[in-house]
């Protein structure tokens, strides 16, 4: 499958953010210019609170931005005339801490896409979510509520959520951030296996760099606040990937190299006292 | 044979009923304490016998205004709190997603909520042409405030993230209302039922003792308590509480098994 073809580039251009909450300006951009080609795992590691999760919001449309241009393929999502994005299918988000709704059961969170959008019929959108959520293993807790599954079984059928509206971009808030390494690198694999069926780019926030470098083709390190970006590192490990590729030579280079990038940030971060920040 | 063998290895069953067993002892005791011991306990005064109070609640049982005071009360705590419900679940609603109907109604709603509903009762006479709908009036109140309340919060403190997901995934204001808004709130709107219903049956008793004067019929239980201690049987009015309980338990039990039963996911969780 030829991954270019399909679309899903995405071109941040001198993206700055200035929040201004009652005259307090946190500037938590500074221009931010980066080209994610279709199909391509971008992996944008920062430390705590550097204002990764505000570029991936005003890539979704939930936040505006104060300048700048945002397209995703020939479509202009927001710019200085237009400055928030209209939310859509075409980009999905996994959440920090999951948000599939509590009160439907992983069938009828993932039927929920397809049916509001009336692009199937319901019973269809059902059809369709249980071939999806069984090819991802988890036909058995189809019926189950996400409160009864595990939180590894409930991120994977988020992304299957996610997947069912055929999104160009899929959007990854640190999806992984409250789990133990081993189910991590459970969860890992699993993500490049379904990266592996579908034509999608994946753009992953993470201030994880051992999982920033394990998925991705590239690892953007973003400065702490104002965030710009200040390195980009090519990860040249051969996909299949799996989890002997953590105790291999040129891994451990890696480590060491985006370790050095990333360290000073994160010291400079501690420094300031930065907290998390939306 | 099951059931008998169930019965008989549930501990909390049989804990829950010596402690019973434990106080009906302990209150016959005190009751006859000074026909058996010849001499009164300092601070305790006439008390019935729960032997008694038991042996006239079989008679009572016979009597068809007991039951009528039972429908009374009951038809009157329903009629209340489903119009509470009717009126205060949409109306939290609308005040937790319109912003300009919340500046507008909320200060109004927050000087009026700390009336207590009895409070009410004597404007509520003289207004409402009958007794009947003046006591349904104050029973509503008692549970619309509760209803609000609690619909409001849960309403306004809806997870961002649903929100932005369902939105994403392309829900218009109409699928974000039914399908995401009203499945939140619901936790909440039934929290609001369970403690709205727990005020009305205060608000009922107290209501039918204050407004309910001069009827044997149709008093209601409240009324039947009040009318048992004027005419001198203090077993009356134990019965009238004690059926008082078990009529509030039925009510929040029923509103417990229908909570249940809409969010199946709340129970699992």
């Amino acid at each position: 499958m030829n991954r270019s073809q399909l679309g899903g580039s995405l071109s941040i251009r001198h993206v700055s953010k200035i929040y201004d909450p009652e005259g307090v300006n946190v500037h938590a951009l500074h221009d931010c210019s980066l080209e994610i080609p279709a199909g391509e795992i971008c992996m944008v590691l920062g430390p705590s609170g550097c204002g990764k999760t505000t570029l991936l919001n005003a890539v979704a449309g939930f936040h505006d931005i104060s300048s700048g241009e945002i397209r995703l393929d020939d479509k202009v999502l927001c710019n200085d005339a237009k400055p928030q994005a209209v939310q859509g299918p075409d980009r999905m988000v996994v959440f920090q801490n999951g948000a599939l709704f509590p009160w439907k059961t992983l069938l009828d969170n993932v039927a929920y896409g397809p049916i509001v959008q009336q692009r199937l019929a319901p019973k269809m959108a059902r059809e369709k979510a249980l071939e999806m959520l069984a090819e991802a293993g988890l036909a058995d807790v189809a019926q189950k509520y996400p409160g009864e599954v595990s939180s590894g079984m409930a991120r994977r059928a988020e992304i299957v959520r996610a997947l069912i509206n055929d999104p160009k971009i899929l959007l990854l808030d640190e999806p992984y951030r409250a789990m133990d390494a081993l189910t991590k690198s459970i969860m890992h694999e699993n993500l490049l296996r379904i990266y592996d069926l579908k034509p999608v780019t994946i753009f992953f926030i993470t201030h994880d760099l051992e999982e920033a470098i394990f998925l991705g083709q590239r690892v953007v390190i973003m400065t702490t606040r104002p965030a710009t970006i200040k390195e980009i590192i090519k990860i040249d490990l051969p996909y299949p990937r799996d989890h002997r590729v953590l105790s291999s030579e040129a891994f451990r280079l890696l480590v060491t190299r985006v370790k050095a990038s990333v360290h000073a940030e994160a010291e400079k971060a501690f420094a300031a006292g930065e907290k998390e920040f939306a | 044979m099951n059931l008998k063998k169930y019965l008989l290895r549930n501990k909390a069953l049989w804990r829950g009923l010596i402690a019973l067993g434990g106080i009906l002892l302990v209150w016959e005791i005190l009751a006859h304490w000074r026909l058996w011991f010849g001499y009164s306990l300092p601070g305790i005064g006439l008390m019935p016998a729960p032997s008694a109070v038991l042996a006239l609640w079989g008679q009572v049982l016979l009597d068809d205004s007991y039951w009528v005071s039972w429908y009374a009360s009951y038809s009157r705590v329903l009629l209340g709190f489903c119009l509470a419900m009717l009126i205060g679940i949409p109306f939290g609603l609308m005040l937790a997603v319109n912003r300009h109907l919340h500046a507008f109604f909320f200060p109004i709603f927050e000087t009026l909520r700390p009336i207590p509903p009895l409070a009410w009762v004597p404007a509520s006479l003289i207004f409402w042409p009958t007794q009947e709908m003046s006591i349904v009036f104050v029973i509503f109140l008692g549970a619309f405030y509760a209803i609000v309340i609690n619909v409001l919060g849960g309403a306004k403190n809806i997870d961002i993230r649903y929100l932005r997901a369902a939105q994403s995934m392309g829900a218009g204001q109409w699928s974000l209302f039914w399908r995401v808004v009203l499945p939140a709130t619901l936790p909440s709107i039934f929290t609001g039922a369970a403690v709205g219903m727990g005020i009305t049956w205060e608000v009922v008793v107290a209501a039918e003792m204050i407004a309910v004067g001069g009827r044997v019929y149709g008093g209601g239980l409240g009324f039947f308590v009040w009318n048992s201690f004027v005419g001198g049987s203090t077993e009356q009015a134990i019965i009238g509480m004690l059926s008082i309980g078990i009529a509030g338990y039925l009510a929040s039990s029923l509103i417990r098994y229908t909570g249940n039963r809409l969010m199946p996911w709340h129970s699992a969780a």
